[in-house]
């Protein structure tokens, strides 16, 4: 039973994380219908500013963690004002969207390569008293994992009132169901796009603190939990924000009980393609629904 | 507008016969070219980065030593760290084709190196391989010779068994769980011969666990192994940051199993990274970076590049001994006269002591191996192991 608990919430913990992103992923998909392939990024950026910002700057681990969040906002913005806002002007095919965030996410990674060494950095927790875990009977929680899911569900729960019982939200919700009327409405879409890319960054930003915290600020810090969070966010429906979270938390636990109780070394093999038939009954995803419903 | 179409057409074929000319790197004045190809930047930078500066420094020796048969070595290098294998194969070819080079020096692993075999043997041009250990380097899958491959460390069966010797009969550990690297030549190289080995001796392997490099969370795996009865975990992997992850969560899982290490793990980053969490573990080395006939040597190059060696460095420089041994001994500079007097050398003389290559497989004979441990203050030779005694 211990066995199944410890490797429940190992699950969970990871699935958290990819929730974060994959939320992101479904607010820019709901309202442009494209999905933001520079999620990597901006985690990546959030991870270096967290662990500078302790070193050079001397800060605290809040006020660190808090000038992160600023940094990935930013580098979030830039992205849709610098990159997307003109592409989207121009009338580009979405596929080039996704393309260009594919590009930054590259581009971005590879100078902090250069720049910054590929060596793996630590972000000291032991302030927030977040080293180590607590053993109930055989299991183990470990404190940063506790940490992440308890952030990562006070986030998920202040965007649901945010997109739910806001007029901003009601904005962001009636570009969803089609951006173009929504601007002949009144909606001003320019801010309903500062605003998702505002949003999306702060969840990838805390996605990335809580990586580098877990493991290590290193350039492709993002890469992969980017990519599992795309996953994710199809799985539970493109465009669907509870369908990112649910997404991200199964795929996270299945991952792990995969590990757990088939084998490690078929994890991705066997996880994924039972995704991927699980996609075949589902083809809007576990709660994707048609055009006119999402977020 | 057609005269100037046919000017330009007669300038092209201008440079080209004058590139070509420049390319007459055999000429009895012209510098002698090695190519270097290494991961330089990228994620594993630490792999090349202090192997190039080594090279530097040696060809500028040997050329302030009159060069090699009166004429001067010129080192062309090509960094492939932003994406290794496409990179060596692209590296490689220009180094054969456009630089004209009498041989190559690296790549540090056997995933790129392999890559490159087709184009060595077709080239006639060596490859002097520096921490590539995967047998099929320098012999191929159907056991025929690749004869212009050549390595300068031991092979991931060597370390592999002599891991599981050590274990067994030194540490007395009978039950261990491997957990390794399953889209790793050289990781799983190890992994094989390390099981082979440990349970022909009597040992009982209780779980085989594996993740690929982008992996970070291990936690799955660890929970099998702390419930499968191992009194020691074997980490097989080519990184030292999944070495901290993996040793990190043990910490977290409450594990406190022995844990055992290949060579892959051998950087100095690790220490400041993990060195607390790994504290104890125990591994193979190629070499103990540190020991007291390279001080002086280490101390020389930090203070001029401001960083330490590590052992890439140290056999990127045995392997260009090789090539400076092997062009004197022929009194030639080709890749085949290069080729022809390193099968089965005896005793050359390179940084790393004497190097005998053995004819039937261009492997190094008789490596010493180091066993060392991890400490929080940094690596620890805890002995000089012949797996044969």
């Amino acid at each position: 039973m211990s066995f199944i608990l410890q490797q429940l919430i190992t699950g969970l913990s990871i699935g958290g994380i990819y929730a974060l992103i994959a939320v992101g992923y479904a607010l820019i998909y709901s309202v442009f219908d494209f999905s933001n392939f520079s999620f990597g990024c901006v985690m990546m950026v959030s991870g270096f500013v967290c662990y500078y910002s302790m070193q050079i700057l001397n800060v605290s681990l809040a006020m660190a963690i808090a000038l992160s969040i600023a940094a990935s906002i930013v580098v979030s913005l830039l992205t849709e004002l610098v990159a997307y806002r003109p592409l989207r002007k121009m009338g580009t095919d979405r596929l080039f969207l996704m393309i260009t965030g594919m590009g930054i996410d590259l581009a971005v990674a590879n100078t902090a390569t250069i720049l910054l060494g590929a060596n793996a950095r630590k972000i000291d927790v032991s302030e927030l008293n977040l080293e180590g875990s607590v053993a109930l009977g055989s299991v183990f929680l470990t404190k940063l994992d506790v940490f992440a899911l308890i952030l990562a569900f006070i986030i998920l729960a202040a965007l649901y009132v945010f997109i739910y019982r806001t007029k901003s939200g009601l904005g962001i919700r009636g570009s969803a169901y089609d951006v173009s009327i929504a601007g002949l409405m009144g909606v001003n879409v320019n801010r309903v796009s500062f605003i998702i890319f505002f949003i999306s960054g702060i969840t990838a930003g805390f996605a990335g603190i809580l990586c580098g915290m877990k493991y290590a600020v290193i350039p492709t810090l993002g890469s992969t939990p980017a990519l599992k969070a795309f996953i994710a966010s199809v799985v539970g429906g493109l465009g669907s924000l509870p369908g990112a979270v649910v997404g991200g938390l199964i795929l996270g636990v299945l991952e792990t009980l995969t590990s757990g109780f088939v084998s490690s070394v078929y994890r991705d093999l066997i996880s994924y393609g039972v995704l991927i038939i699980a996609m075949m009954f589902l083809p809007h995803g576990l709660l994707g629904r048609s055009h006119t419903d999402k977020l | 507008m057609k005269n100037l179409k046919k000017i330009a057409a007669l300038a092209l074929v201008g440079l080209i016969a004058l590139a070509c000319a420049g390319c007459g790197g055999n000429s009895k004045d012209a510098p002698i070219k090695i190519g270097f190809v290494g991961c330089i930047s990228g994620a594993d930078a630490y792999l090349g980065q202090t192997a190039v500066l080594a090279l530097e420094d040696k060809v500028a020796e040997i050329n302030e030593a009159g060069g090699i048969l009166g004429r001067k070595v010129e080192l062309v290098s090509y960094d492939i760290g932003l994406d290794p294998t496409p990179e060596t194969i692209n590296a490689a070819n220009r180094l054969v084709e456009q630089d004209g080079v009498v041989a190559i020096i690296g790549p540090e692993s056997s995933d790129q190196a392999i890559a490159a075999v087709d184009i060595m043997q077709d080239a006639k041009v060596p490859m002097l391989v520096t921490t590539a250990s995967n047998e099929t380097v320098t012999v191929s899958e159907d056991g025929k010779l690749n004869d212009y491959m050549f390595r300068m460390c031991f092979i991931d069966a060597y370390q592999g068994e002599a891991l599981a010797m050590y274990t067994y009969n030194k540490l007395g550990i009978t039950k261990v769980a491997v957990l390794g690297d399953i889209a790793n030549l050289y990781t799983q190289g190890i992994q094989e011969f390390f099981i082979e080995k440990y349970e022909a001796l009597g040992g009982t392997i209780t779980s085989v666990e594996g993740f690929v490099d982008t992996d970070t969370e291990f936690r799955a795996a660890l929970t099998n192994i702390k419930n499968s009865d191992a009194e020691a975990i074997l980490i097989a992997t080519g990184t030292y940051k999944i070495a901290g992850y993996i040793g990190q969560q043990c910490r977290e899982l409450g594990i406190g199993l022995q844990i055992l290490g290949v060579d892959g793990w051998y950087a100095d980053d690790l220490i400041p990274f993990a060195g607390d969490v790994l504290d104890g573990s125990v591994m193979c080395s190629m070499m103990d970076e540190t020991a007291p006939e390279y001080t002086a040597y280490r101390e020389a190059f930090s203070a001029k590049h401001g960083t330490n060696p590590n052992y890439f460095a140290y056999y990127a420089v045995d392997a260009l001994m090789c090539i400076q041994w092997a062009i004197e001994k022929s009194g030639e500079a080709t890749g085949e006269a290069i080729s022809k007097a390193l099968g089965g050398a005896q005793d050359i003389p390179v940084f790393t002591g004497a190097l005998t290559i053995d004819a039937a497989t261009h492997n190094p004979v008789d490596k010493s191996i180091y066993i060392l441990e991890v400490t929080a203050d940094g690596f620890k030779t805890i002995e000089k192991y012949d797996p044969k005694s």
